[in-house]
């Protein structure tokens, strides 16, 4: 009774659990809150105490003192602490209903991967319920970043969406508000941001830590050869004589770092177009592929894509928040037409 | 192809003016290449280069399509993809080609009036119901008075001022005065006010002081016996007499728990109180009930010892 009457004074949210980002959509409103999955927990005479949630969380990564641990709960796109999960996303969904009268109980439609198991699902469900969701759908990531991303997932024809996110990269080819085929490899930001430690550990002799890698990600990070060279300071510290140290990175060894990864995403998009059936294939090379999620602001993958399958591949605008929109608007959808967009 | 005019036009502020297709036209002839040769870097048909050169966006497929491709091309030839994209929302609205727009913009939370509005009303609402709640349960004191027993003190009192047996006798007085508490005994009356009517009929009544006091100090200790035997005289006993450990609860008619305790090996009990009694007794076989002097016969059920029954029928019904 008591959850209805709060229920009547929350909003409908779609929710982007993200391994590196958690996005939440209001209906009517748009994105209000895109923060860090990234919690800060202070251990306390044997208890835990959240410290810090989201962007705040997110600047001590790597700066905690010994009481305090920064973790980021999702790896690969599922939960990997669930207690954690909870109290960021009860953190999150108070911080959009900070101006509410009552304890939000709303409605919530959270994203899962495509191939995320039912215990999986099972685990982000019952997060959700116990951080005071009155009801929770889900819907599956690809279907939710297509919708995002404004393509006309309700026609008979066929439309492939590469969903590049921080733990993993999400394909689907979707038709008739159904999906045909979907892939999930474990490829993602998190992945990018590993293989360029790596390289700097192995080229440079010096260890730089996450948020640095990602840093140099993001400014000067390309996809393809032919892409404009770009070059960043950055500062490690010297393994052999353990003392920070500074030099010089460039987009072209950047690049280099970044090749295995970028190889399985590639892969991955090839064995989704061999196992597209004929129909939708053609009806996909014609329009071209759609990419979303962080993953596709690197620079220029989409020419490598185009480069590697031959076919157009666009970014969809502000991919970083296509999933959330898509949630959103599924969720409309589904209330106003009763379309069955949703999974399980 | 270009003026020179206008392609002043397109490098000052006044860019944006052309359409995305001519915009597209001019970038592609100062980077130097041909249709066929954008095609082929951006993996697109020759057909759809030649439409978005044409402003003909009829097959693109949904806006994004549209919008990707006229990004990719802006890259390709160097173009400022903001301004293409501006032009490009520019014509689509004057040609109505844009289907939805998707709210993507994060906006401040603001505290809805309709919110405030249901909470107040719903506080009304709940205040409410409690109020009529409490004045539903309220019960009003009954300090009436039968008439048939407020008619001796009347005529006691009557009598007294009068004046006309001003020599009333000691017998007269307590006659009087046995009434009054007998009245405030069966009607709960306090004792002083009994006294306040006896002292108030003393000075019309003259009496000696003396034997106006040890009246109503005796008028006071009988008014307690009296009230004692009315009470007794209007409620039931219930006797339990146990051989063995049992417990027992009883409540009357009224709904006063009388007692709910272990009752010791050997013991006796006796209540007062409004019959039928509830009784919840443990260990029956080991107690034997009296109700006003006689004895219930009680059995237990089987398989357990443990019994509960309405015990007796009220003297006063």
């Amino acid at each position: 009774m008591m959850k209805l009457l709060r229920g009547a004074f929350s909003n409908d949210l779609s929710i982007d659990l993200g391994t590196a980002n958690t996005l939440i959509y209001v209906r009517g409103r748009g994105i209000v809150l895109n923060e860090p999955s990234v919690v800060a927990i202070r251990h306390h005479n044997g208890t835990k105490i959240v410290e810090a949630v989201g962007v705040e969380a997110k600047r001590m990564l790597g700066r905690t003192p010994g009481n305090i641990t920064a973790i980021r709960p999702l790896k690969d796109g599922v939960i990997a602490d669930f207690q954690v999960t909870e109290k960021m996303l009860q953190h999150f969904i108070r911080k959009v209903h900070e101006n509410s009268w009552f304890n939000p109980s709303p409605r919530v439609l959270i994203s899962v991967p495509c191939l995320s198991t039912e215990v999986e699902k099972r685990a982000i469900r019952e997060s959700a319920l116990g951080a005071g969701a009155r009801e929770v759908r889900l819907i599956e990531e690809p279907m939710a970043a297509a919708i995002g991303a404004g393509l006309k997932v309700a026609e008979a024809s066929g439309s492939m969406v590469v969903d590049i996110g921080g733990g993993t990269t999400e394909i689907a080819v979707i038709s008739l508000n159904g999906v045909v085929y979907s892939d999930s490899v474990r490829i993602g930001g998190d992945r990018f941001d590993e293989a360029i430690v790596n390289y700097v550990r192995r080229n440079y002799g010096s260890v730089i830590g996450d948020a640095t890698a990602e840093r140099i990600k993001q400014e000067i990070g390309c996809a393809f050869a032919g892409s404009e060279i770009r070059e960043i300071d950055v500062r490690g510290r010297n393994l052999a004589e353990g003392v920070p140290r500074s030099f010089t990175l460039s987009s072209d060894e950047v690049l280099e770092a970044l090749q295995d990864p970028l190889a399985g995403i590639v892969q991955a998009v090839k064995s989704a177009l061999e196992q597209s059936p004929p129909e939708l294939a053609s009806d996909i090379a014609e329009s071209g592929v759609v990419l979303t999620g962080g993953g596709a602001l690197l620079r220029d993958i989409d020419r490598l894509l185009s480069n590697e399958t031959g076919l157009p591949f666009i970014v969809a605008e502000d991919p970083l928040t296509c999933v959330a929109r898509g949630g959103g608007m599924a969720l409309e959808m589904s209330d106003k037409r009763n379309m069955d967009l949703l999974s399980s | 192809m270009f003026s020179d005019d206008e392609k002043k036009a397109a490098d000052d502020s006044r860019f944006g003016e052309l359409s995305p297709g001519k915009l597209l036209v001019w970038a592609r002839e100062r980077a130097g290449l041909t249709q066929e040769q954008v095609a082929k870097e951006l993996y697109m048909t020759l057909t759809k280069v030649r439409a978005l050169e044409a402003d003909d966006y009829r097959h693109m497929g949904s806006d994004t399509f549209t919008r990707g491709y006229l990004r990719s091309y802006a890259n390709l030839v160097k173009l400022d993809v903001v301004q293409l994209l501006a032009a490009y929302d520019r014509h689509a609205q004057k040609h109505g080609l844009i289907e939805q727009v998707m709210p993507r913009k994060v906006e401040s939370t603001s505290k809805p009036l309709w919110q405030f509005v249901v909470l107040i009303v719903i506080v009304l609402l709940v205040l409410w119901l409690i109020s009529v709640w409490f004045f539903d349960n309220r019960k009003a004191p009954e300090y009436a008075m039968p008439a048939a027993i407020v008619t001796p003190i009347e005529t006691f009192v009557s009598s007294s001022a009068s004046g006309e047996n001003s020599s009333a006798t000691n017998s007269d007085v307590s006659n009087a005065i046995n009434s009054i508490n007998s009245v405030s005994a069966i009607n709960n009356f306090p004792s002083n006010s009994s006294t306040g009517i006896a002292s108030t009929s003393t000075p019309s009544v003259a009496l000696n002081s003396s034997v106006a006091s040890s009246l109503i100090t005796n008028a006071s200790a009988s008014s307690f016996n009296a009230k004692q035997e009315v009470r007794n005289a209007t409620l039931d006993q219930i006797v339990f007499i146990f051989s063995e450990e049992c417990w027992l609860e009883v409540s009357d008619s009224r709904g006063d728990v009388l007692v709910a305790d272990l009752q010791p090996a050997g013991g006796r009990i006796t209540l007062q109180g409004k019959a039928p009694f509830d009784v919840t007794l443990g260990n029956s076989p080991a107690a034997q009930i009296e109700l006003n002097s006689k004895k219930v016969t009680v059995v237990p059920a089987l398989g357990t010892n443990v019994l509960r029954l309405k015990v007796g029928k009220s003297i006063s019904d």
